[in-house]
């Protein structure tokens, strides 16, 4: 029982001061909105001490194996808090421009707690049932909070689309858990494998396949895979932007943890089922081909985001499809660039939001000369974005592109290659408009105003996009040393 | 027949009659504690809560023929496809195996139930708590939004808001502007004694009853 507590005291000290702030926020007021930041931020910190203290050395298997303890889990939990310290700092100063958000500040915060505590859970699940359980703790504060900006008809949308979608994904996904817990009879993961491997069911059995196949048809949705992308456009140009940044990390994180651990532990051989590979194939192909040429025209820098990390999703399916040993750590480097690039992207996306009040690519136009520094960090993500040395988004696809190539996929590896020159022209774009094109707005508004925490965030996050090019072997070390225990 | 009943109230009755048919299925496979928490959960609380948010929220409860659909046959193409696959899956795998750890795991009494629910599967207990509480926060916060407008009216710079519905209901707002911080807290310390009933005469008494309706819709769903 003690060793079941310790194993799980990042999360509750999570949860506890999610609670906190919840309950000071009521009987304080709104006096106590200036210091809820801080307090998450507190929090956020002590929990990742908490990991590097008792978790880090300590694998354990608690609450009878449905909580596991393992390299993976406790970088995940690392990788999942720091995305949440900087989404909470990044929040700092919007929130006090967002009139909609600052009203409910407590609950607001409660919820990206409640995000953060379901990835965390969701990296270190052992069962079926908490898989499903933490995603559902991932996903309905995200859909609360994409319709946090109550009037705004654009925010409703986002939230309608998204719960209903979601909530239908939801549904299959517990549907394809129950089929394989009706196949093999078991709903721990490790135990699952070992079934599958006495009872050689992924050749003879229908039921687990169709299971496995509802199971990713519903991570499909949340990782916002083609052809189940079609709420992400809508969601991500609806939500308030610091949502957006939210959905498009720490949940996509969540989603992509709970992927890697339902088939490389639970379903470990799923390679030997044509059925399932060739469904995450066709899955990745379609995402990065639908993703990349559907955002060709957007004109809102949201949206244009929206279609890039679908055809991000598709690049790290690749890793999936080709289900080697390289190809883990190689989609978990992966998934550490598009963190990056994307909180990056979306940190000078929501400085220049909030002193032009567009979230057009043209509201970018001619920050180039007067915010010299931060448009070079935007260049850093913009690049990084469609994988071209010398930035972490190349180290990113270079790993997944090497691991589908030596498990046979050339093919699929070249048209991701010829998909992602496609995705220069538009991440280009954002470039030429911060250079070449002539603000036409309001004076007081073309300078933009960056907060000083704003752009240590923006810079500490460039340099992570650098660092992951001159030092790669640090990052692939962390990466080997995550799925090692697998 | 729920989804296709025009009269949201028979749609209401016609899903009591569809979850009294899945709870039939669950005492035929021995579950007989599922069964009654089938019934007791989701025709006891869910429907009547579904009627309850009906009787309150709407003032016509009637034919709703706003409802267009034009997406019938694909879904009905869909669902025949997805019908007959899972058909033919069924019936080619060996579904003995859920029967003999029906019986394996020895699930008979609520005693059993309530013993294993506490020990084996403790922390999905706990987290399945902590996600209802989620909801909660969340379903009020949605329903909260409202009556908290003129605030919003005060501030410079806001982000697009729909102008004509801040007009209408912006007499009424002003006398509630300063009285909102206090209510958000009279409420939320309300939820543990009763929750329904304190956000209902709260947010009810004043509003218009659309964003309440979406409130409550997502309290039953939870």
């Amino acid at each position: 029982m003690v060793i079941d507590l310790i194993s799980i005291i990042p999360e509750l000290i999570v949860t506890g001061f999610g609670l906190l702030v919840l309950m000071l926020s009521v009987f304080i007021g709104k006096k106590f909105d200036r210091a809820i930041a801080p307090v998450i931020t507190a929090g956020i910190v002590l929990a990742i001490g908490a990991v590097f203290a008792f978790n880090f050395y300590n694998p354990a298997s608690a609450f009878n194996n449905s909580f596991v303890v393992d390299n993976f889990s406790s970088f995940f939990r690392i990788f999942t808090l720091i995305t949440a310290l900087i989404i909470v700092g990044l929040s700092v100063g919007y929130v006090k421009e967002s009139v909609y958000i600052k009203r409910n500040l407590g609950e607001f915060y409660f919820l990206i707690m409640m995000v953060t505590v379901g990835t965390m859970l969701m990296s270190s699940s052992g069962d079926l049932i908490m898989l499903f359980l933490s995603l559902e703790l991932v996903s309905i504060p995200t859909y609360i909070l994409a319709g946090y900006e109550k009037m705004n008809e654009r925010s409703n949308e986002a939230s309608l689309k998204y719960f209903i979608l979601g909530v239908l994904a939801s549904a299959i996904l517990a549907y394809g858990f129950s089929l394989i817990y009706g196949a093999t009879g078991e709903i721990n993961l490790k135990e699952i494998a070992q079934i599958i491997i006495n009872r050689d069911l992924l050749s003879n059995s229908y039921l687990l396949i169709v299971g496995t196949i509802m199971a990713l048809i519903g991570f499909g949705f949340k990782i916002g895979a083609a052809p189940f992308h079609w709420w992400a456009p809508d969601t991500y140009e609806g939500s308030p932007t610091i949502i957006t940044t939210l959905i498009t990390t720490i949940a996509k994180l969540a989603a992509f943890s709970g992927l890697i651990r339902f088939l490389f532990i639970g379903i470990s051989r799923f390679k030997d089922s044509v059925w399932i590979i060739l469904f995450i194939i066709i899955l990745s192909m379609l995402s990065f081909i639908l993703g990349n040429f559907m955002a060709l025209p957007q004109k809102n820098f949201k949206r244009l985001m929206a279609y890039s990390s679908i055809s991000h999703a598709g690049y790290m399916l690749i890793g999936f499809a080709a289900a080697t040993m390289d190809a883990q750590w190689a989609v978990f480097v992966y998934l550490m660039a598009y963190i990056a690039m994307n909180l990056g992207a979306f940190s000078v996306a929501m400085l220049v939001e909030r002193t032009r009040k567009s979230e057009e690519i043209k509201a970018f136009a001619g920050m180039g000369y007067t915010n010299p520094f931060i448009s070079i960090c935007m260049i850093i993500f913009m690049i990084s974005m469609v994988g071209i040395p010398p930035f972490a988004g190349f180290i990113g696809k270079l790993f997944v592109f090497k691991a589908g190539v030596e498990a046979n996929l050339t093919w699929l590896v070249i048209i991701g290659v010829l998909t992602s020159v496609v995705s220069l022209w538009y991440y280009v774009n954002i470039i030429r408009h911060m250079y070449f094109i002539k603000y036409e707005g309001d004076a007081a508004a073309a300078k933009i105003k960056a907060p000083k925490l704003n752009v240590f965030i923006i810079s500490v996050l460039a340099l992570f996009n650098i660092a992951m090019v001159v030092v790669p072997s640090v990052f692939i070390l962390i990466g080997k040393n995550a799925v090692t225990l697998f | 027949m729920v989804i296709t009943g025009k009269h949201i109230l028979h749609s209401a009755f016609y899903l009591a009659a569809t979850l009294l048919c899945v709870a039939m299925y669950f005492i035929m496979l021995r579950a007989e504690f599922l069964a009654a928490v089938e019934v007791l959960v989701y025709i006891g609380s869910i429907v009547v809560l579904i009627l309850f948010a009906l009787m309150l929220t709407r003032t016509k409860v009637g034919e709703d023929t706003n409802i267009s659909n034009n997406q019938k046959v694909f879904a009905a193409l869909t669902a025949v496809i997805l019908f007959v696959s899972l058909t033919l899956v069924f019936s080619y795998s060996k579904i003995d195996t859920v029967a003999e750890n029906a019986t394996a795991l020895k699930i008979s009494s609520i005693k059993d139930f309530s013993g294993i629910l506490f020990t084996k599967y403790t922390l999905p207990f706990e987290i399945a708590s902590i996600l209802l509480l989620t909801a909660l926060v969340g379903s009020i916060v949605i329903a909260m939004k409202e009556k908290l407008q003129t605030e919003s009216e005060t501030v410079v710079g806001q982000k697009s808001i729909d102008a004509g519905n801040t007009g209408n209901q912006n007499n009424e707002n002003n006398v509630l502007a300063n009285q909102g911080v206090q209510d958000i807290a009279a409420i939320d310390k309300n939820i543990g004694s009763n929750l329904a009933g304190s956000s209902e005469t709260m947010v009810g008494d004043v509003l218009p009853d659309t964003d309440d309706a979406k409130g409550e819709g997502q309290k039953g769903e939870n």
